[in-house]
């Protein structure tokens, strides 16, 4: 009982040494990911990014490639002034950005950043908290993030703000349901809500991973992860040039940097969410030092620098689709969540009951031949169903017939 | 080590691990980085409110509407089509919310689903009928237009009786 107790103690200060740790990391992951974004959005622009803000010249012309960026637009964020417009609702217009960058922390609590460690006579964890209902914490804390877009944008009485608030909140429950799917298929087949197990659901004889055996509702949770964080394609709550800013149109400085900082933290979450979930976590095969039975020291560090690593190449993702991909309009928008996504959710979940019933949820030849049929079903039904000009009304005139001639752009 | 081994070390070691405190340690870990979050948040607000600048005035007050002077409250009715979207919404989601702790059960249940009269396929099927729900309860919404975001009077012109959507297409022409 007392060696239990003094176990379940080091794995307390244990987890919470690794929270201090992980919101360091995360923080300063932010930032520079911030920079990140700039440097390859110039480099696929074809232009120069930011590469002045050096270190106080300590270096004569040397400017460390623009390093000292975040740390710069740290400072100008304290310094600048914070207007609060006359007729805002201004408990909630604090409350907003105050939510989001909140809520955009505690959903790490749960994410397995190395298997286990041996330290002394305890094993502990590298987790902050592994219980049993990790999944439905990290999506429940998850869809809190919308209610700081929606205050915000409620609370500034700005037209923009509030239009702003209102579509993020439309667009981030549309995209919930499909999320859930998609997050459902691999807990139909691995039977665990824990992540450290569906992690090691991942590794061993025969296993792969879970991208392998389920790359459709992989594609479902990369989708849904870029409408949640409201990245492109899906920024429709911050599209600038119909909405100006959006949901944060009136907030600037420091309330600013919170809506921001809290943006690329849900992109670090989501990243390393789907890293656990279908790119077995900290695992590599076949590498010595990432299998589940190292547990020194230096396995951990070396698991989590895999993490991060892992982490760091999906958001090199996101910037890269942002850079690549042109925003989609609402209605598209709307269209693919419910006649597309949600469509293929529920059948791969079907698939996934038969997996089941059959007793074989994780042979992985025959879910991806179970994939490949039902893209190739929806791609089908898809070619079946005839399109028509979308965001036109059935009741309208009839479009004059198309000619053999390419019409001028903007058509008639 | 060869990669089964390793497995089963780790099996042995997830097992291993009391599970009776991990409620602690999650309301302990939520506490620390919402306290840590609540912390930076408004210690980055109340540092800047010390340093920055405060100088008001009226057109710097206003609301930003590219500079137009503004007309009205922002706080109008909105669209319903937001409302139809919330509401469909938290129908599914109750649903899918529904359908976790089964899969965790019935995946964790073992693999022996021989027998056609067993509790594992009684629950199979229940649960076929649950999603058979949520399956036509979704083709209803979709065969209704409740789906489409660009709504047009023909989809409630075919719920009449009588009125065809050629027919309704021929009103909206002439």
């Amino acid at each position: 009982m007392i060696v239990e107790w003094v176990q379940g103690q080091a794995q307390l200060v244990f987890s919470c040494l690794l929270a201090l740790v992980v919101v360091g990391v995360m923080l300063l992951g932010v930032a520079y990911s911030i920079l990140a974004e700039r440097w390859i959005a110039a480099w696929v622009q074809d232009r120069r990014g930011p590469n002045r803000a050096g270190f106080f010249r300590l270096f004569g012309s040397f400017h460390f490639w623009g390093l000292g960026q975040p740390i710069a637009d740290g400072g100008k964020f304290f310094l600048k002034e914070d207007i609060i417009p006359d007729n805002v609702d201004k408990p909630l217009f604090i409350l907003g950005p105050a939510t989001i960058f909140i809520v955009a922390l505690v959903g790490f609590a749960v994410i397995p950043w190395g298997g286990q460690v041996q330290i002394g006579d305890a094993l502990l964890n590298v987790q902050v908290a592994n219980p049993d209902i990790g999944l439905l914490y990290v999506l429940g804390v998850g869809s809190l993030g919308v209610y700081g877009v929606v205050l915000g944008g409620y609370a500034s009485n700005n037209k923009y703000s509030f239009f702003g608030g209102i579509r993020a909140t439309a667009q981030m429950l549309s995209y919930e349901i499909p999320m859930g799917l998609a997050i459902l298929v691999v807990v139909l087949a691995t039977g665990q809500l824990r992540l450290e197990e569906i992690v090691l659901s991942q590794m061993g004889d025969g296993d792969v991973w879970n991208v392998v055996r389920h790359p459709l509702a992989c594609f479902l949770l990369v989708v849904t992860l870029f409408a949640e964080t409201s990245r492109t394609p899906f920024d429709m709550p911050e599209a600038e040039q119909e909405l100006v800013g959006g949901f944060h149109t009136e907030y600037s400085s420091m309330k600013f940097a919170l809506f921001f900082l809290a943006e690329y933290a849900h992109m670090i979450t989501g990243s390393a969410f789907l890293m656990v979930l279908f790119f077995g976590g900290w695992h590599i095969p076949f590498v010595p030092g990432l299998q589940p039975g190292d547990t020194a020291w230096w396995a951990m560090l070396l698991k989590m620098l895999v993490m991060a690593g892992k982490i760091a190449l999906m958001m090199v993702f996101y910037i890269w689709v942002r850079w690549t991909l042109p925003r989609l309009r609402f209605d598209q928008l709307m269209r693919l969540a419910w006649k597309g996504l949600v469509p293929l959710g529920l059948g791969l979940i079907a698939f996934a009951l038969g997996m089941l019933y059959i007793g074989k949820p994780q042979a992985w030849v025959w879910t991806l031949v179970g994939n490949v049929v039902i893209l190739a079903t929806m791609l089908g039904i898809t070619a079946l169903i005839p399109s028509r000009v979308t965001g036109r009304q059935y009741d309208m005139p009839e479009l004059p017939p198309r000619t053999s001639a390419p019409a001028s752009i903007g058509g008639p | 080590m060869p990669l089964g081994n390793s497995l089963m070390v780790a099996q042995v070691i997830s097992s291993a691990v009391p599970r009776g405190d991990t409620s602690v340690q999650l309301i302990s870990g939520l506490l620390l980085l919402g306290g840590l979050g609540f912390a930076l948040c408004f210690g980055a607000l109340f540092l800047g409110w010390l340093i920055r600048p405060r100088r008001h005035n009226m057109e710097k007050d206003a609301i930003y509407e590219c500079g137009e002077p503004t007309i009205g409250s922002s706080w109008v009715q909105f669209d319903l089509r937001f409302y139809v979207v919330a509401l469909v919404f938290i129908v599914f989601d109750v649903e899918i919310a529904l359908f976790w702790p089964w899969a965790v059960v019935y995946g964790g249940a073992g693999v022996d689903a021989a027998d056609l009269l067993s509790v594992k396929t009684l629950a199979l099927f229940d649960m076929l009928f649950f999603f058979g729900v949520i399956v036509v309860g979704f083709l209803y919404l979709w065969r209704f237009g409740y789906l489409d975001w660009v709504r047009s009077t023909v989809s409630q012109q075919r719920r009449v009786p009588g009125a065809s959507l050629a027919a309704a297409t021929g009103e909206a022409k002439g």
